[in-house]
């Protein structure tokens, strides 16, 4: 099982700081503010990865709450595909630990513990979550100008399956059914210019 | 605050993070704010927030988690404004 989260930073609405404290309040818990907060401070003095760079060019973009939302998003996501339970409760998905340089993590779920992977590219933060008995996904960014994500993904898995039937289905979660036998469940989001899929 | 206020404050709250323009043209109390208006689920804290802030209230973790529908977050802003 895998899920996936993109944030368009530009679609970020603009507030005042009093407001983000109120936001971060809201999805993160103590733990995880003041660990990331201890990581900003850390890529800032080193400036070894580009989440550094992205930090110390837009501090005031929020991006560890972003950050943290992406990967808890991605989680949900995840862990929707294995029991279809909707809830909205963002401070009871943790995130566990971050190594800043490899831009790697552990998250709790309510089910399990998944490693997640995080890329700050310019402009965009995406999140990568899977389930520990399985290898990393696959995953694309696309300008949403490009195909819809769900086309895109079909040309990818049709030249990994050729002469198959695919079928996209997009309930209960989205999910390719290979020659009606198959399931490879997919993750897709997408926010503002910006969409991600992961297989 | 009388209910129907609530509604209009509350929809007014909501109208910026809708994505779904026709369900939000019918919305009653049992419409559900992610699955029918498709408000993206970041925004629900932002729905959270702004109610926080019209109805000087604070709405805490539990009942957030309750915030599912219409008519969940009237009940709550109801509870809440009525202390």
């Amino acid at each position: 099982m895998i899920g996936n989260d993109i944030i368009d930073l530009a679609a970020v609405r603009e507030r005042s700081p009093r407001y983000w404290e109120r936001y971060r309040a809201k999805v993160m818990t103590i733990s995880e503010q003041k660990t990331l907060a201890c990581r900003r401070l850390h890529l800032r003095q080193t400036g070894r990865s580009k989440s550094s760079e992205l930090l110390t060019q837009h501090p005031e973009n929020n991006l560890d709450i972003w950050f943290a939302w992406a990967v808890k998003e991605s989680v949900y996501k995840l862990e929707f595909q294995m029991d279809q339970e909707r809830y909205f409760a963002p401070k009871q998905i943790q995130i566990l630990e971050f190594d800043p340089i490899n831009q790697q993590g552990r998250a709790q779920g309510k089910l399990a513990t998944y490693p997640f992977e995080i890329h700050f590219i310019e402009g965009f933060i995406h999140a990568l979550v899977w389930s520990p008995e399985r290898s990393k996904p696959s995953y694309q960014h696309l300008h949403l100008d490009a195909l819809p994500l769900d086309q895109h993904l079909e040309e990818i898995l049709k030249k990994q399956f050729p002469n198959q039937q695919l079928h996209y289905k997009r309930w209960p979660f989205p999910q390719f059914i290979i020659d009606h036998e198959t399931t490879i469940p997919v993750s897709m989001s997408h926010h503002g210019r910006w969409g991600a899929f992961a297989f | 605050m009388e209910r129907k206020e609530i509604i209009e404050k509350l929809k007014k709250i909501i109208e910026p993070y809708v994505q779904d323009q026709e369900a939000f043209a019918n919305i009653n109390e049992n419409t559900d704010m992610l699955n029918d208006l498709k408000v993206n689920s970041a925004n629900l804290v932002d729905i959270i927030i702004d109610a926080e802030i019209e109805f000087d209230i604070e709405i805490d973790d539990d009942s957030a988690e309750k915030m599912v529908t219409v008519k969940d977050a009237v009940q709550i802003i109801e509870q809440l404004t009525a202390k």
